[in-house]
């Protein structure tokens, strides 16, 4: 026991000597109480972090640590405060000037401020991070260098911050943020949310009303209880869950759209769109980008160049433009029309008439509910199952046309340089007029004949009624049964 | 006080000197007690002359003992106080060197020391000399921007060196800073980031 007694003396005279040359970490508190009269709260703060809380009555605490690698250099460097009077307080810190380059003089402020929940406040912050909660009056904050974490605040907010992220949680009025190169996170905004970025991420969910716009930055937004408007570039954008309508605008970055009970507008370039439950209208502009998606409650408009087009499920009339593409419309319940170049067209289950206009591609067309016009040209077209008339002008492409339904429609093919194939329902009345030229016209049915030679056929089937007009140019011209 | 002849035996044994003055009183006055008295006297006389003393084997070094028993008690005593002022001294001490150690940490966390300065030092000397490479290599290509990527490149870039010499200029007037040697270090690292999308996207437009 003696020896543990002597080993517990020795520690207590040496201690104090192992921190004897603790000279460099000079550490200062400094204390102050005041009563907020009204008026704003200005504080400008740098070189540490600001943590400010509110407390239930009307006074302000501050809270300072200082500390310095050099006695004198801590003990030059002050908190101000300033009277507290109707019209604010402010609150500064100050350091010396410091001119010495190859030094390691160092120093840093903790600083802590409790507010009333109810006053208004202008915070400035540099070289540090701001940490906020509870402010109940229309604020703003300011960061540079530093990250920003807000949150359970109600009123009117500002928050910018430059080379730092700003995370925002539980605002109840309209919320402003402002940001470049680094990320935004926003969470349960009550009001409306507008977010500004350059070069960085922005994360939203559980708002009301947003609007973002960023450059260069991804955007992910998911469960607004509003509108939502998106403006973006370079970089994906991700929505999810909107109550209201979506307007997005993006270049150069994957768009993916899913759940929005309103409608949507969507822009997008050199990169591909999707989208899925789409409850009322949609309008798409996308270029050298595909679209892809379905579930759309309304009518749908698409345009798009340079890459693909496939959308199914559209509960309106749908127009899809396309330029150098592939369009692929499956399950239109409304009108289809279609406008590309130098793509196949595939439509499928459309319920009401499709009218198509390709140029150097391919048409295929099945189960129309309505009439069915296509014009294209160096492509075949191929049509299937049409309920309504029957239009296809080619050029230097067949034309195979089978499976009509109704009993009787008007039917127009014309192409040249490739042939034409029409089956016809055995119950149709039709008036034939077919015309090629270096070509044969032939006939698989019993056509009442009024004028005939090689390359031309006049007459009638089941008696006449409805018109089929059938013009080639360097191709045969066959007429068969169902 | 008047006493009769069957009290002086009483007397007599009481002994003490107010009994024996009563009982000689009495005897002046009656010769069978005055008697009595004398015999007594003569007893007691020769008892006297008769004490003895000696010595005990076993009762003094019991007594010798008992003595030093208490008199280590007694250092022993002295030793418990002298040990937990010790003891406290030494908790108190343990307890002060926690406290220092922990503002010290925390004072180091807030200011590097020398070392960690170094250590921080070097990696930005890493990520200096990383950038200069990939600088090279982009140069050409941010020069004259061909499409509105490289555009937004070069403007994330100035935006980016923007924020190194506002970083550098805090430094030099608090070089041990933390936040301002980590807050530099991470833009050095989103500038080397940066440097190599545009030499990705410089591949990639390429092999287009």
């Amino acid at each position: 026991m003696h020896r543990i007694s002597r080993l517990f003396i020795i520690a207590a005279l040496v201690a104090p000597a192992l921190f004897a040359n603790d000279t460099y970490r000079y550490t200062q508190n400094v204390d102050k109480t005041m009563t907020f009269r009204g008026g704003r709260v200005v504080i400008d703060h740098s070189f540490g972090p600001l943590d400010i809380r509110t407390g239930s009555g009307d006074t302000i605490e501050v809270h300072a640590k200082i500390r310095s690698s050099d006695p004198d250099i801590g003990r030059q460097i002050s908190v101000e405060i300033s009277p507290a009077t109707a019209s604010g307080v402010t609150i500064r810190t100050r350091y010396p000037d410091i001119h010495i380059h190859s030094g390691s003089i160092s120093y840093s402020v903790d600083l802590d401020v409790v507010v009333p929940a109810n006053a208004p406040l202008m915070v400035k912050n540099k070289f540090g991070s701001i940490d906020v909660a509870g402010v109940r009056a229309a604020s703003e904050f300011v960061n540079a260098q530093g990250s920003m974490e807000a949150r359970d605040l109600a009123g009117r907010q500002r928050l910018e911050n430059s080379f730092g992220s700003i995370t925002l949680r539980n605002s109840a009025g309209d919320t402003t943020i402002i940001n470049s190169n680094g990320s935004v996170t926003a969470s349960n905004v009550q009001g409306p949310l507008a977010i500004t970025n350059r070069f960085g991420s922005v994360e939203v969910h559980e708002v009301k009303t947003v609007a973002v716009r960023n450059a260069n930055g991804a955007v992910d937004v998911r469960n607004v209880d509003g509108n939502a408007t998106i403006v973006d570039s370079f970089a994906g954008v991700s929505v999810q869950n909107v109550s209201g309508d979506l307007d997005l605008n993006n270049q150069n970055g994957r768009v993916e759209v899913r759940d929005i009970r309103g409608g949507a507008i969507i822009q997008n370039s050199f990169a591909s769109t999707e989208f899925t439950t789409i409850a009322k209208s949609l309008a798409i502009t996308s270029n050298n980008g595909n679209v892809r998606g379905g579930g759309v409650g309304g009518s749908a408009v698409i345009t798009a160049s340079f890459a693909a087009v496939e959308v199914r499920d559209i509960g309106g009339p749908t127009k899809i433009t396309n330029n150098n593409g592939n369009v692929t419309a499956t399950d239109i319940r409304g009108d289809l029309t279609v406008d590309t170049r130098f793509g196949l067209l595939r439509a499928e289950r459309i319920r009401g008439s499709l009218d198509a206009d390709n140029g150097n591609g391919g048409v295929t067309a099945s189960e129309i509910g309505g009439n069915a016009r296509v014009r294209t040209s160096f492509s075949s077209v191929f049509l299937k199952g049409v309920a309504g008339t029957v239009t296809v002008d080619n050029s230097n492409g067949s034309i195979a046309v089978a499976g009509l339904r109704g009993a009787c429609n008007d039917i127009s093919l014309k192409t040249s340089f490739a042939s034409i194939k029409l089956g016809v329902p055995s119950s149709g009345g039709y008036n034939v007029d077919a015309r090629t030229s270096f070509g044969s016209v032939t006939t698989e049915i019993p056509i009442l004949v009024t004028q005939k030679s090689e390359s031309s056929l006049t007459g009638t089937i089941n008696g006449g009624g409805c018109r089929m007009t059938l013009v080639d140019n360097n191709g045969n011209i066959t007429i068969g049964r169902e | 006080m008047t006493i009769k002849c069957t009290d002086i035996d009483h007397l007599l044994m009481e002994g003490d000197e107010l009994a024996l003055a009563t009982a000689a009183k009495h005897a002046e006055g009656c010769a069978a007690c005055s008697a009595k008295l004398a015999d007594w006297n003569d007893i007691s006389a020769t008892a006297r002359g008769m004490r003895a003393s000696w010595d005990n084997d076993l009762l003094w070094p019991r007594v010798e003992r008992a003595i030093a028993r208490e008199r280590r008690r007694g250092w022993t005593q002295l030793w418990q106080v002298a040990a937990a002022l010790a003891i406290f001294a030494g908790i108190a001490a343990v307890a002060w060197i926690t406290t220092e150690r922990l503002r010290m940490k925390e004072f180091d966390r807030v200011i590097f020391t020398a070392d960690a300065v170094d250590e921080v030092d070097k990696a930005q000397k890493s990520h200096v000399a990383a950038i200069d490479r990939l600088e090279k290599l982009a140069e050409p290509r941010l020069e004259t921007p061909e499409t509105p990527l490289m555009v937004s490149y070069k403007e994330k870039l100035m935006l980016l060196d923007d924020a190194i010499a506002e970083c550098q200029t805090g430094i030099e007037r608090n070089r041990n800073n933390a936040h301002l040697r980590k807050q530099l270090l991470a833009i050095y690292s989103e500038k080397q980031r940066t440097l190599q999308d545009v030499l990705r996207e410089e591949t990639n437009a390429s092999h287009q």
